[in-house]
């Protein structure tokens, strides 16, 4: 049988993951962009599950938005990288150090 | 227009003339501001003269009445009100009409003066202060006027602040009255503390509870609460009034214009100090030792600055140091609880030595400022009117029976023979001296200015001419006041004129004893004529005579036997040394040593600039936390996530 | 009857519909006019003012819940919206002058600051949060892509990609923790939030979760550091946008949820904000100090004052709400005018980039240097400026609920933190500088800018309508 807390723990590694993606991964910066898609891809499952065991569907229209805006944010994150990579010829996170102090 | 309009109107219509002309005098001709101004004081010497008839008409009662609340603070009602009563209206018929005087005279004075307006401005100002400070019904308000007066005299002293000397004397007025000032703080202060009001009134309805007081000022140290109050407002007045030992600044502020020295530095402001604590006198009648540490402070003043006069070359510094002399001698009167003898003495002081000072400035704009009397002489055919009022004022000075110096001073003498406080018979022969010094230097300098020969170039002699009738007319009137002024003692002294506004004490029955004395003017000149000091005073004038009218060459063959006395009097005692070398030397080696171990290293260097330096420290090793990778900075965050869970999770 | 409701539903919702057509409209007409024309800012202050005229309205102190509860028009959104579209328009104005020089796409800037504003409005009246979502979402992305406008800079191209990587991470973080909070309450809508069983370890993950979002926002330690670089790194005109109007939406966000929707784990988020709090001023005012760059210096700056508004926000009552929200009012009142001032420099062919470039200002432009000294002076919280009143009100929110040690510790900061902001009028009037002044004022740009500075007197010597305003629109 599977439970809500077995859906909740799957959410947390997932989410676990896509944070330590995002401070581990020190090289790419589509590595970092994936990382944030997974994080909310947690979100989505935790709200699912919480949609199913609720008997509400406010939690499964939550996870279309945020489908939605995660799309868009993918666009706007992939703009930026592009604009990056023609400023600063690399997409290497640890070359992106500019600004510090 | 109802009583409260006539005293605000004697009060602003001064200031109006003053804003007027001080702010928007680039846009007035000279006459304009003269104008104005003297039409404001005109204006408060006619107001004062209806208030005057007012309270004649309802037999002196007071008036006293609130005008404006400025501030409620706790239980400290903070606020403009005037208390008029016949001292008050005394010192405002005085104040105004000098000022008036003195309006008028400026006109010729500082005829040529670039800061013409400026000038009129001031002293405009000055004369609203004055009527501030002896109309006020609270501490407030007073103390208000009190250092209202004290600027504009500062600002009058230095009034040519082109010269050092100016600079240097107004400086030296403004902090030896800081030091007066800062006792009178502390007596209101402790009035304050002890009677929860700054109201005249109330303040003196308290008083007789506070007799057994005691301000503690250590454990084992007391002192008893009205002595500490009397005496700590009595150094405000001897700022002010400047009473030995803060006497110095009087004469170093003869560096101001004429006109001031005789509206500020003789009439008027210098007598603020003997008005304040006949107004205080429900509060000194309760304290013996104030009122002896008085009568004796205002014997040395008396007695010793009026030796200084001897020595004097300076006209104006002869009279300066007379005016010393004198106000020591109304703070003399106020010891022995005669608080009407010494406001009448101001009375006629504030006349024959406000016309002895114009008469000063007379000769000096004659002599197209030259104050040397050793440089003058014979200026009696030149100048007529001046050596006529001069004359006149002299003889007011001096105390000659009949003119009106004669009535107060003869009085106080009289008073102080009659006073049974401990000491009085020591200063009673102070005081007595006093009228032998007086008349020696006031001789001395009319016979040196006016008569014998010309100690100048005949052609300088030649052009001295009498000065114009701007000049000569306040002389006039100011001489007709200094031979009449007097004959009020009858109404003023044994009448009710001051009954309801100054209160003595039982056991200082000086003006009772005084008052079975006194058998009519008449009587009073008769008995002059007769009396011990005009024995003393015909010696002092013969002996002047003798020395710088008969046998000039006494003096000279005199001088290697009074060497000694001559060497300490000419340094006046040695107290500008004292002050300048002593304390303000050891107050700038004390600052030094301060600045540079407590400030520079201690506070500068280990407080400030140690912290400044530490948080700029801490500032560039914090900054390499933003180390510019953007993993690092997701990882901040998720510290700081995890840093939050854990600490809850502990926690519940 | 439905219809009817629908009707005053759509009424309500005019400021919001009119901005999001005009953004639209601001959108389309960019490709179709030149380079030169001025209709595009034309347009965009007329939608504004539109935006403003019909979002303004007196206070009725009534709230009335719209589209099934989602949306909240109420007091507070009134005061938050008009103040948000008229900060807007003066960055707008602002901008345009440094659009032109560099002949930034117009279009873009001028909609995507619509857009921003429209999500900050959404925020600002947001019920459910949904909406709070979506809200931060447009807000957040018209962000990123202002911060990277500039296409040819690798420094904005650095700023904008760290700016997007953080902001996804921490609205990550508030999802998780708004998933967490429809798991265990059961409802997303604001005013519903409530737990029946006694406060378990979950719901206050989800309220660190959601904190977490919001400090991101705000840019509270240590979730700030984004703020520094993106300051630096944005052009101008941006920089100005991000540092005025999003405070406020960051201010109603954090209103919306901890006073509407989690004022019962008040207790909860009140020790994480105080933590925030402490952080923010200490690392905000001194690692200012160490500052060259002045907009990077501006951007600590802006953290020491994130710090006292979250003093004021975690007292938790309405002294602190109102508190806080004077002080972000008044902190994008200065912030606006101080970026208004850099840009008028920057026309004026004199960029103030870094500190010493500020040297001599006060020969140079004397006018501009004294409105920057006024502004400084506020912001250090010195009297005769309103920010005096500004921080005065936190610290008498924080003593009067005893909290007199953080108050302590935040006046100790602001000493700190005064250090720099006079050393930025020491720069202007003790130090030389050979450059001449030749260029002149641009006359629309500097009137407006002297009237927005002497706002900060203005409204020190007649504070008592704004403080009302702020007291009234909070419960």
């Amino acid at each position: 049988m599977i439970t809500i807390t077995h859906f909740l723990v799957l959410g947390a590694i997932l989410f676990s993951l896509a944070v330590t993606g995002i401070f581990m991964n020190r090289k790419n910066l589509i590595v970092l962009l994936m990382s944030i898609e997974l994080m909310l891809l947690a979100v989505n499952i935790n709200f699912v599950a919480f949609s199913y065991y609720l008997n509400d569907l406010t939690g499964q229209v939550f996870v279309f938005f945020i489908l939605t805006v995660a799309a868009a944010e993918a666009a706007i994150g992939l703009a930026i990288l592009v604009v990056v990579f023609r400023n600063c010829g690399t997409i290497n996170v640890q070359d992106l150090d500019e600004m510090k102090g | 227009m109802s009583f409260v309009q006539l005293c605000l109107t004697t009060v602003l219509a001064p200031l109006f003339g003053s804003i007027v002309v001080g702010l928007f005098g680039k846009w007035l001709s000279k006459s304009h501001a003269h104008l104005i101004t003297i039409a404001g004081v005109g204006i408060a010497l006619i107001a004062s003269g209806l208030v005057f008839y007012e309270l004649f008409q309802t037999e002196y009662a007071p008036q006293n009445f609130s005008v404006y609340e400025w501030a409620k603070i706790g239980g400290f009602s903070l606020g403009v009100g005037f208390l008029i009563d016949s001292l008050t209206v005394i010192m405002m018929l005085v104040v105004t009409s000098v000022s008036l005087m003195v309006h008028i005279y400026t006109i010729g004075y500082m005829h040529d003066d670039p800061g013409y307006k400026r000038f009129f401005s001031y002293i405009s100002l000055f004369t609203f202060s004055m009527l501030m400070l002896v109309m006020s019904n609270n501490f407030l308000q007073l103390f208000f006027g009190w250092e209202a007066v004290g600027l504009v005299s500062y600002l009058l002293i230095g009034f040519w602040y082109t010269r050092p000397s100016a600079i240097l004397a107004n400086i030296k007025a403004f902090l030896v009255n800081r030091v007066g000032d800062f006792g009178f703080l502390l007596g209101i202060a402790a009035i304050a503390v002890s009677t929860s009001s700054l109201d005249y009134a109330q303040v003196f309805a308290a008083a007789p509870s506070l007799t057994e007081s005691q301000l503690t000022i250590t454990n084992s140290f007391q002192v008893p609460l009205l002595t500490f109050i009397c005496i700590a407002l009595f150094v405000g007045a001897m700022g002010k009034s400047a009473q030995v030992p803060l006497h110095v600044w009087l004469p170093d502020s003869m560096e101001g214009p004429t006109p001031i020295s005789a509206l500020i530095h003789a009439a008027t402001m210098v007598t603020a100090g003997i008005f304040m604590v006949a107004r205080m006198s429900p509060l000194f009648e309760l304290s013996e030792t104030a009122l002896l540490f008085i009568m004796f402070v205002g014997a040395i003043t008396a007695f010793f600055m009026g030796l200084v006069a001897m020595v004097q070359d300076d006209i104006k510094k002869v009279v300066a140091y007379s005016t010393l002399s004198q106000l020591g001698y109304m703070t003399v009167a106020l010891g022995v609880s005669a608080y009407s003898l010494a406001i009448f003495h101001l009375y006629t002081h504030a006349f024959f030595k406000a016309l002895l000072f114009l008469a000063a400035g007379s000769v000096i704009i004659a002599m197209h400022h030259e104050q040397n009397i050793r440089k003058m002489g014979g200026l009696w055919k030149r100048m007529p009117i001046t050596y006529v009022t001069s004359l006149i004022g002299t003889l007011a000075l001096i105390g000659f029976p009949a003119f009106s110096g004669f009535f107060s001073k003869e009085s106080i003498i009289e008073a102080v023979h009659l006073s049974e406080l401990p000491g009085a018979h020591y200063v009673y022969l102070m005081v007595l001296s006093g009228v032998f010094i007086t008349a020696f230097y006031s001789l001395r300098l009319f016979i040196l200015v006016f008569h014998g020969k010309p100690r100048m170039s005949d052609e300088n002699y030649s052009h001295v001419n009498e000065t114009p009738k701007v000049v000569t007319v306040p002389l006039i009137v100011l001489a007709i006041c200094s031979v009449f002024a007097g004959y009020a003692i009858e109404p003023m002294i044994y009448g009710d004129f001051f009954a309801a506004s100054i209160r003595v004490g039982e056991q200082h029955g000086v003006m009772t004893k005084m008052a079975e004395h006194f058998h009519g003017v008449q009587a009073m000149i008769t008995h002059g004529f007769v009396a011990t000091a005009f024995y003393l005073l015909l010696g002092g004038v013969l002996l002047a005579w003798l020395c710088y009218s008969l046998v000039p060459s006494i003096p000279k063959l005199l001088a290697p036997v009074l060497a000694i006395p001559s060497f300490i009097l000419a340094r006046k005692y040695g107290c500008d040394w004292l002050y300048i070398k002593g304390f303000a030397r050891l107050g700038v080696g004390v600052g030094k040593v301060a600045s540079a171990l407590g400030d520079r290293i201690l506070i500068d260097g280990l407080m400030v600039n140690g912290t400044a330096s530490m948080v700029r420290g801490v500032s560039m090793q914090l900054r390499k936390i933003q180390s510019g990778y953007l993993y690092q900075y997701a990882f901040a965050m998720i510290i700081g996530l995890l840093e939050l869970l854990t600490y809850f999770y502990y926690q519940t | 009857m439905q219809i009817e409701t629908m009707i005053i539903e759509y009424i309500l919702a005019v400021p919001e519909i009119v901005l999001l057509l005009g953004a639209c409209l601001v959108l389309l007409t960019g490709p179709f006019v030149s380079a030169q024309s001025h209709w595009t800012f034309v347009l965009t202050q007329a939608v504004l003012l539109a935006t403003l005229y019909l979002c303004a309205r007196p206070f009725t102190g009534q709230a009335i819940e719209l589209f099934n509860d989602f949306y909240i028009d109420d007091d507070l959104s009134v005061l938050a919206k008009s103040s948000m579209s008229a900060f807007m328009m003066v960055v707008i104005l602002y901008s345009r002058g440094f659009i032109n020089k560099y002949n930034y796409p117009r279009g873009e800037y001028y909609s995507l600051a619509l857009f921003s504003l429209l999500g900050m409005m959404l925020i600002s009246s947001a019920n459910h949060l949904l909406m709070i979502y979506l809200g931060l979402e447009l807000l957040s992305l018209s962000m990123y892509a202002l911060v990277a406008m500039n296409r040819d800079d690798s420094v904005s191209s650095e700023a904008a990609i760290k700016y997007f990587v953080l902001g996804a991470i921490a609205s990550g973080f508030l999802l998780y923790g708004i998933s967490l909070i429809y798991g265990l309450t059961g409802t997303l809508f604001l005013s519903e939030l409530s737990v029946e069983n006694e406060i378990g370890l979950g719901i206050i993950a989800a309220v660190i979760f959601i904190v977490i979002g919001l400090a991101f926002k705000l840019g509270a330690v240590p979730f700030h550091m984004w703020l520094p670089d993106v300051y630096q790194g944005a052009p101008l005109p941006v920089t100005l946008l991000v540092a005025s109007v999003p405070k406020i939406a960051g201010l109603l966000l954090a209103l919306r949820l901890l006073m509407d929707g989690l004022q019962f784990m008040h207790e909860y988020w009140q020790q994480s904000l105080v933590v925030l709090a402490l952080l923010s001023l200490a690392m905000g005012n001194i690692v200012a100090i160490a500052q060259t760059n002045l907009r990077r210096m501006l951007g600590y700056s802006t953290i020491g004052h994130v710090g006292y508004i979250l003093l004021g926000l975690l007292v938790g009552n309405q002294d602190g709400y109102s508190a806080a929200l004077f002080y972000t009012l008044i902190y994008a009142l200065m912030s606006s005018a101080v970026f208004g001032v850099l840009l008028c420099a920057e026309r004026m062919n004199h960029p103030l980039e870094n500190l010493v470039d500020l040297q001599g200002l006060g020969k140079i432009y004397p006018w501009l240097a004294f409105l920057l000294l006024l502004l400084m002076f506020s912001m250090a919280g010195i009297p005769m400026t309103v920010g005096f009143y500004a921080k005065l009100n936190i610290l008498q929110a924080l003593v009067t609920s005893g909290w007199i040690e953080l108050a302590v510790f935040a006046v100790v900061a602001s000493v700190i933190g005064a250090f720099y902001y006079l050393r930025v009028i020491k720069l202007m009037y003790f130090e030389e500088s050979d450059t001449q002044g030749s260029q002149p004022m641009p006359a629309g740009h500097i009137s407006v800018l002297s009237i927005h500075a002497l706002l900060v007197v203005g409204l020190f010597l007649f504070p008592q309508m704004l403080l009302e305003m702020c007291k009234q629109v909070i419960g």
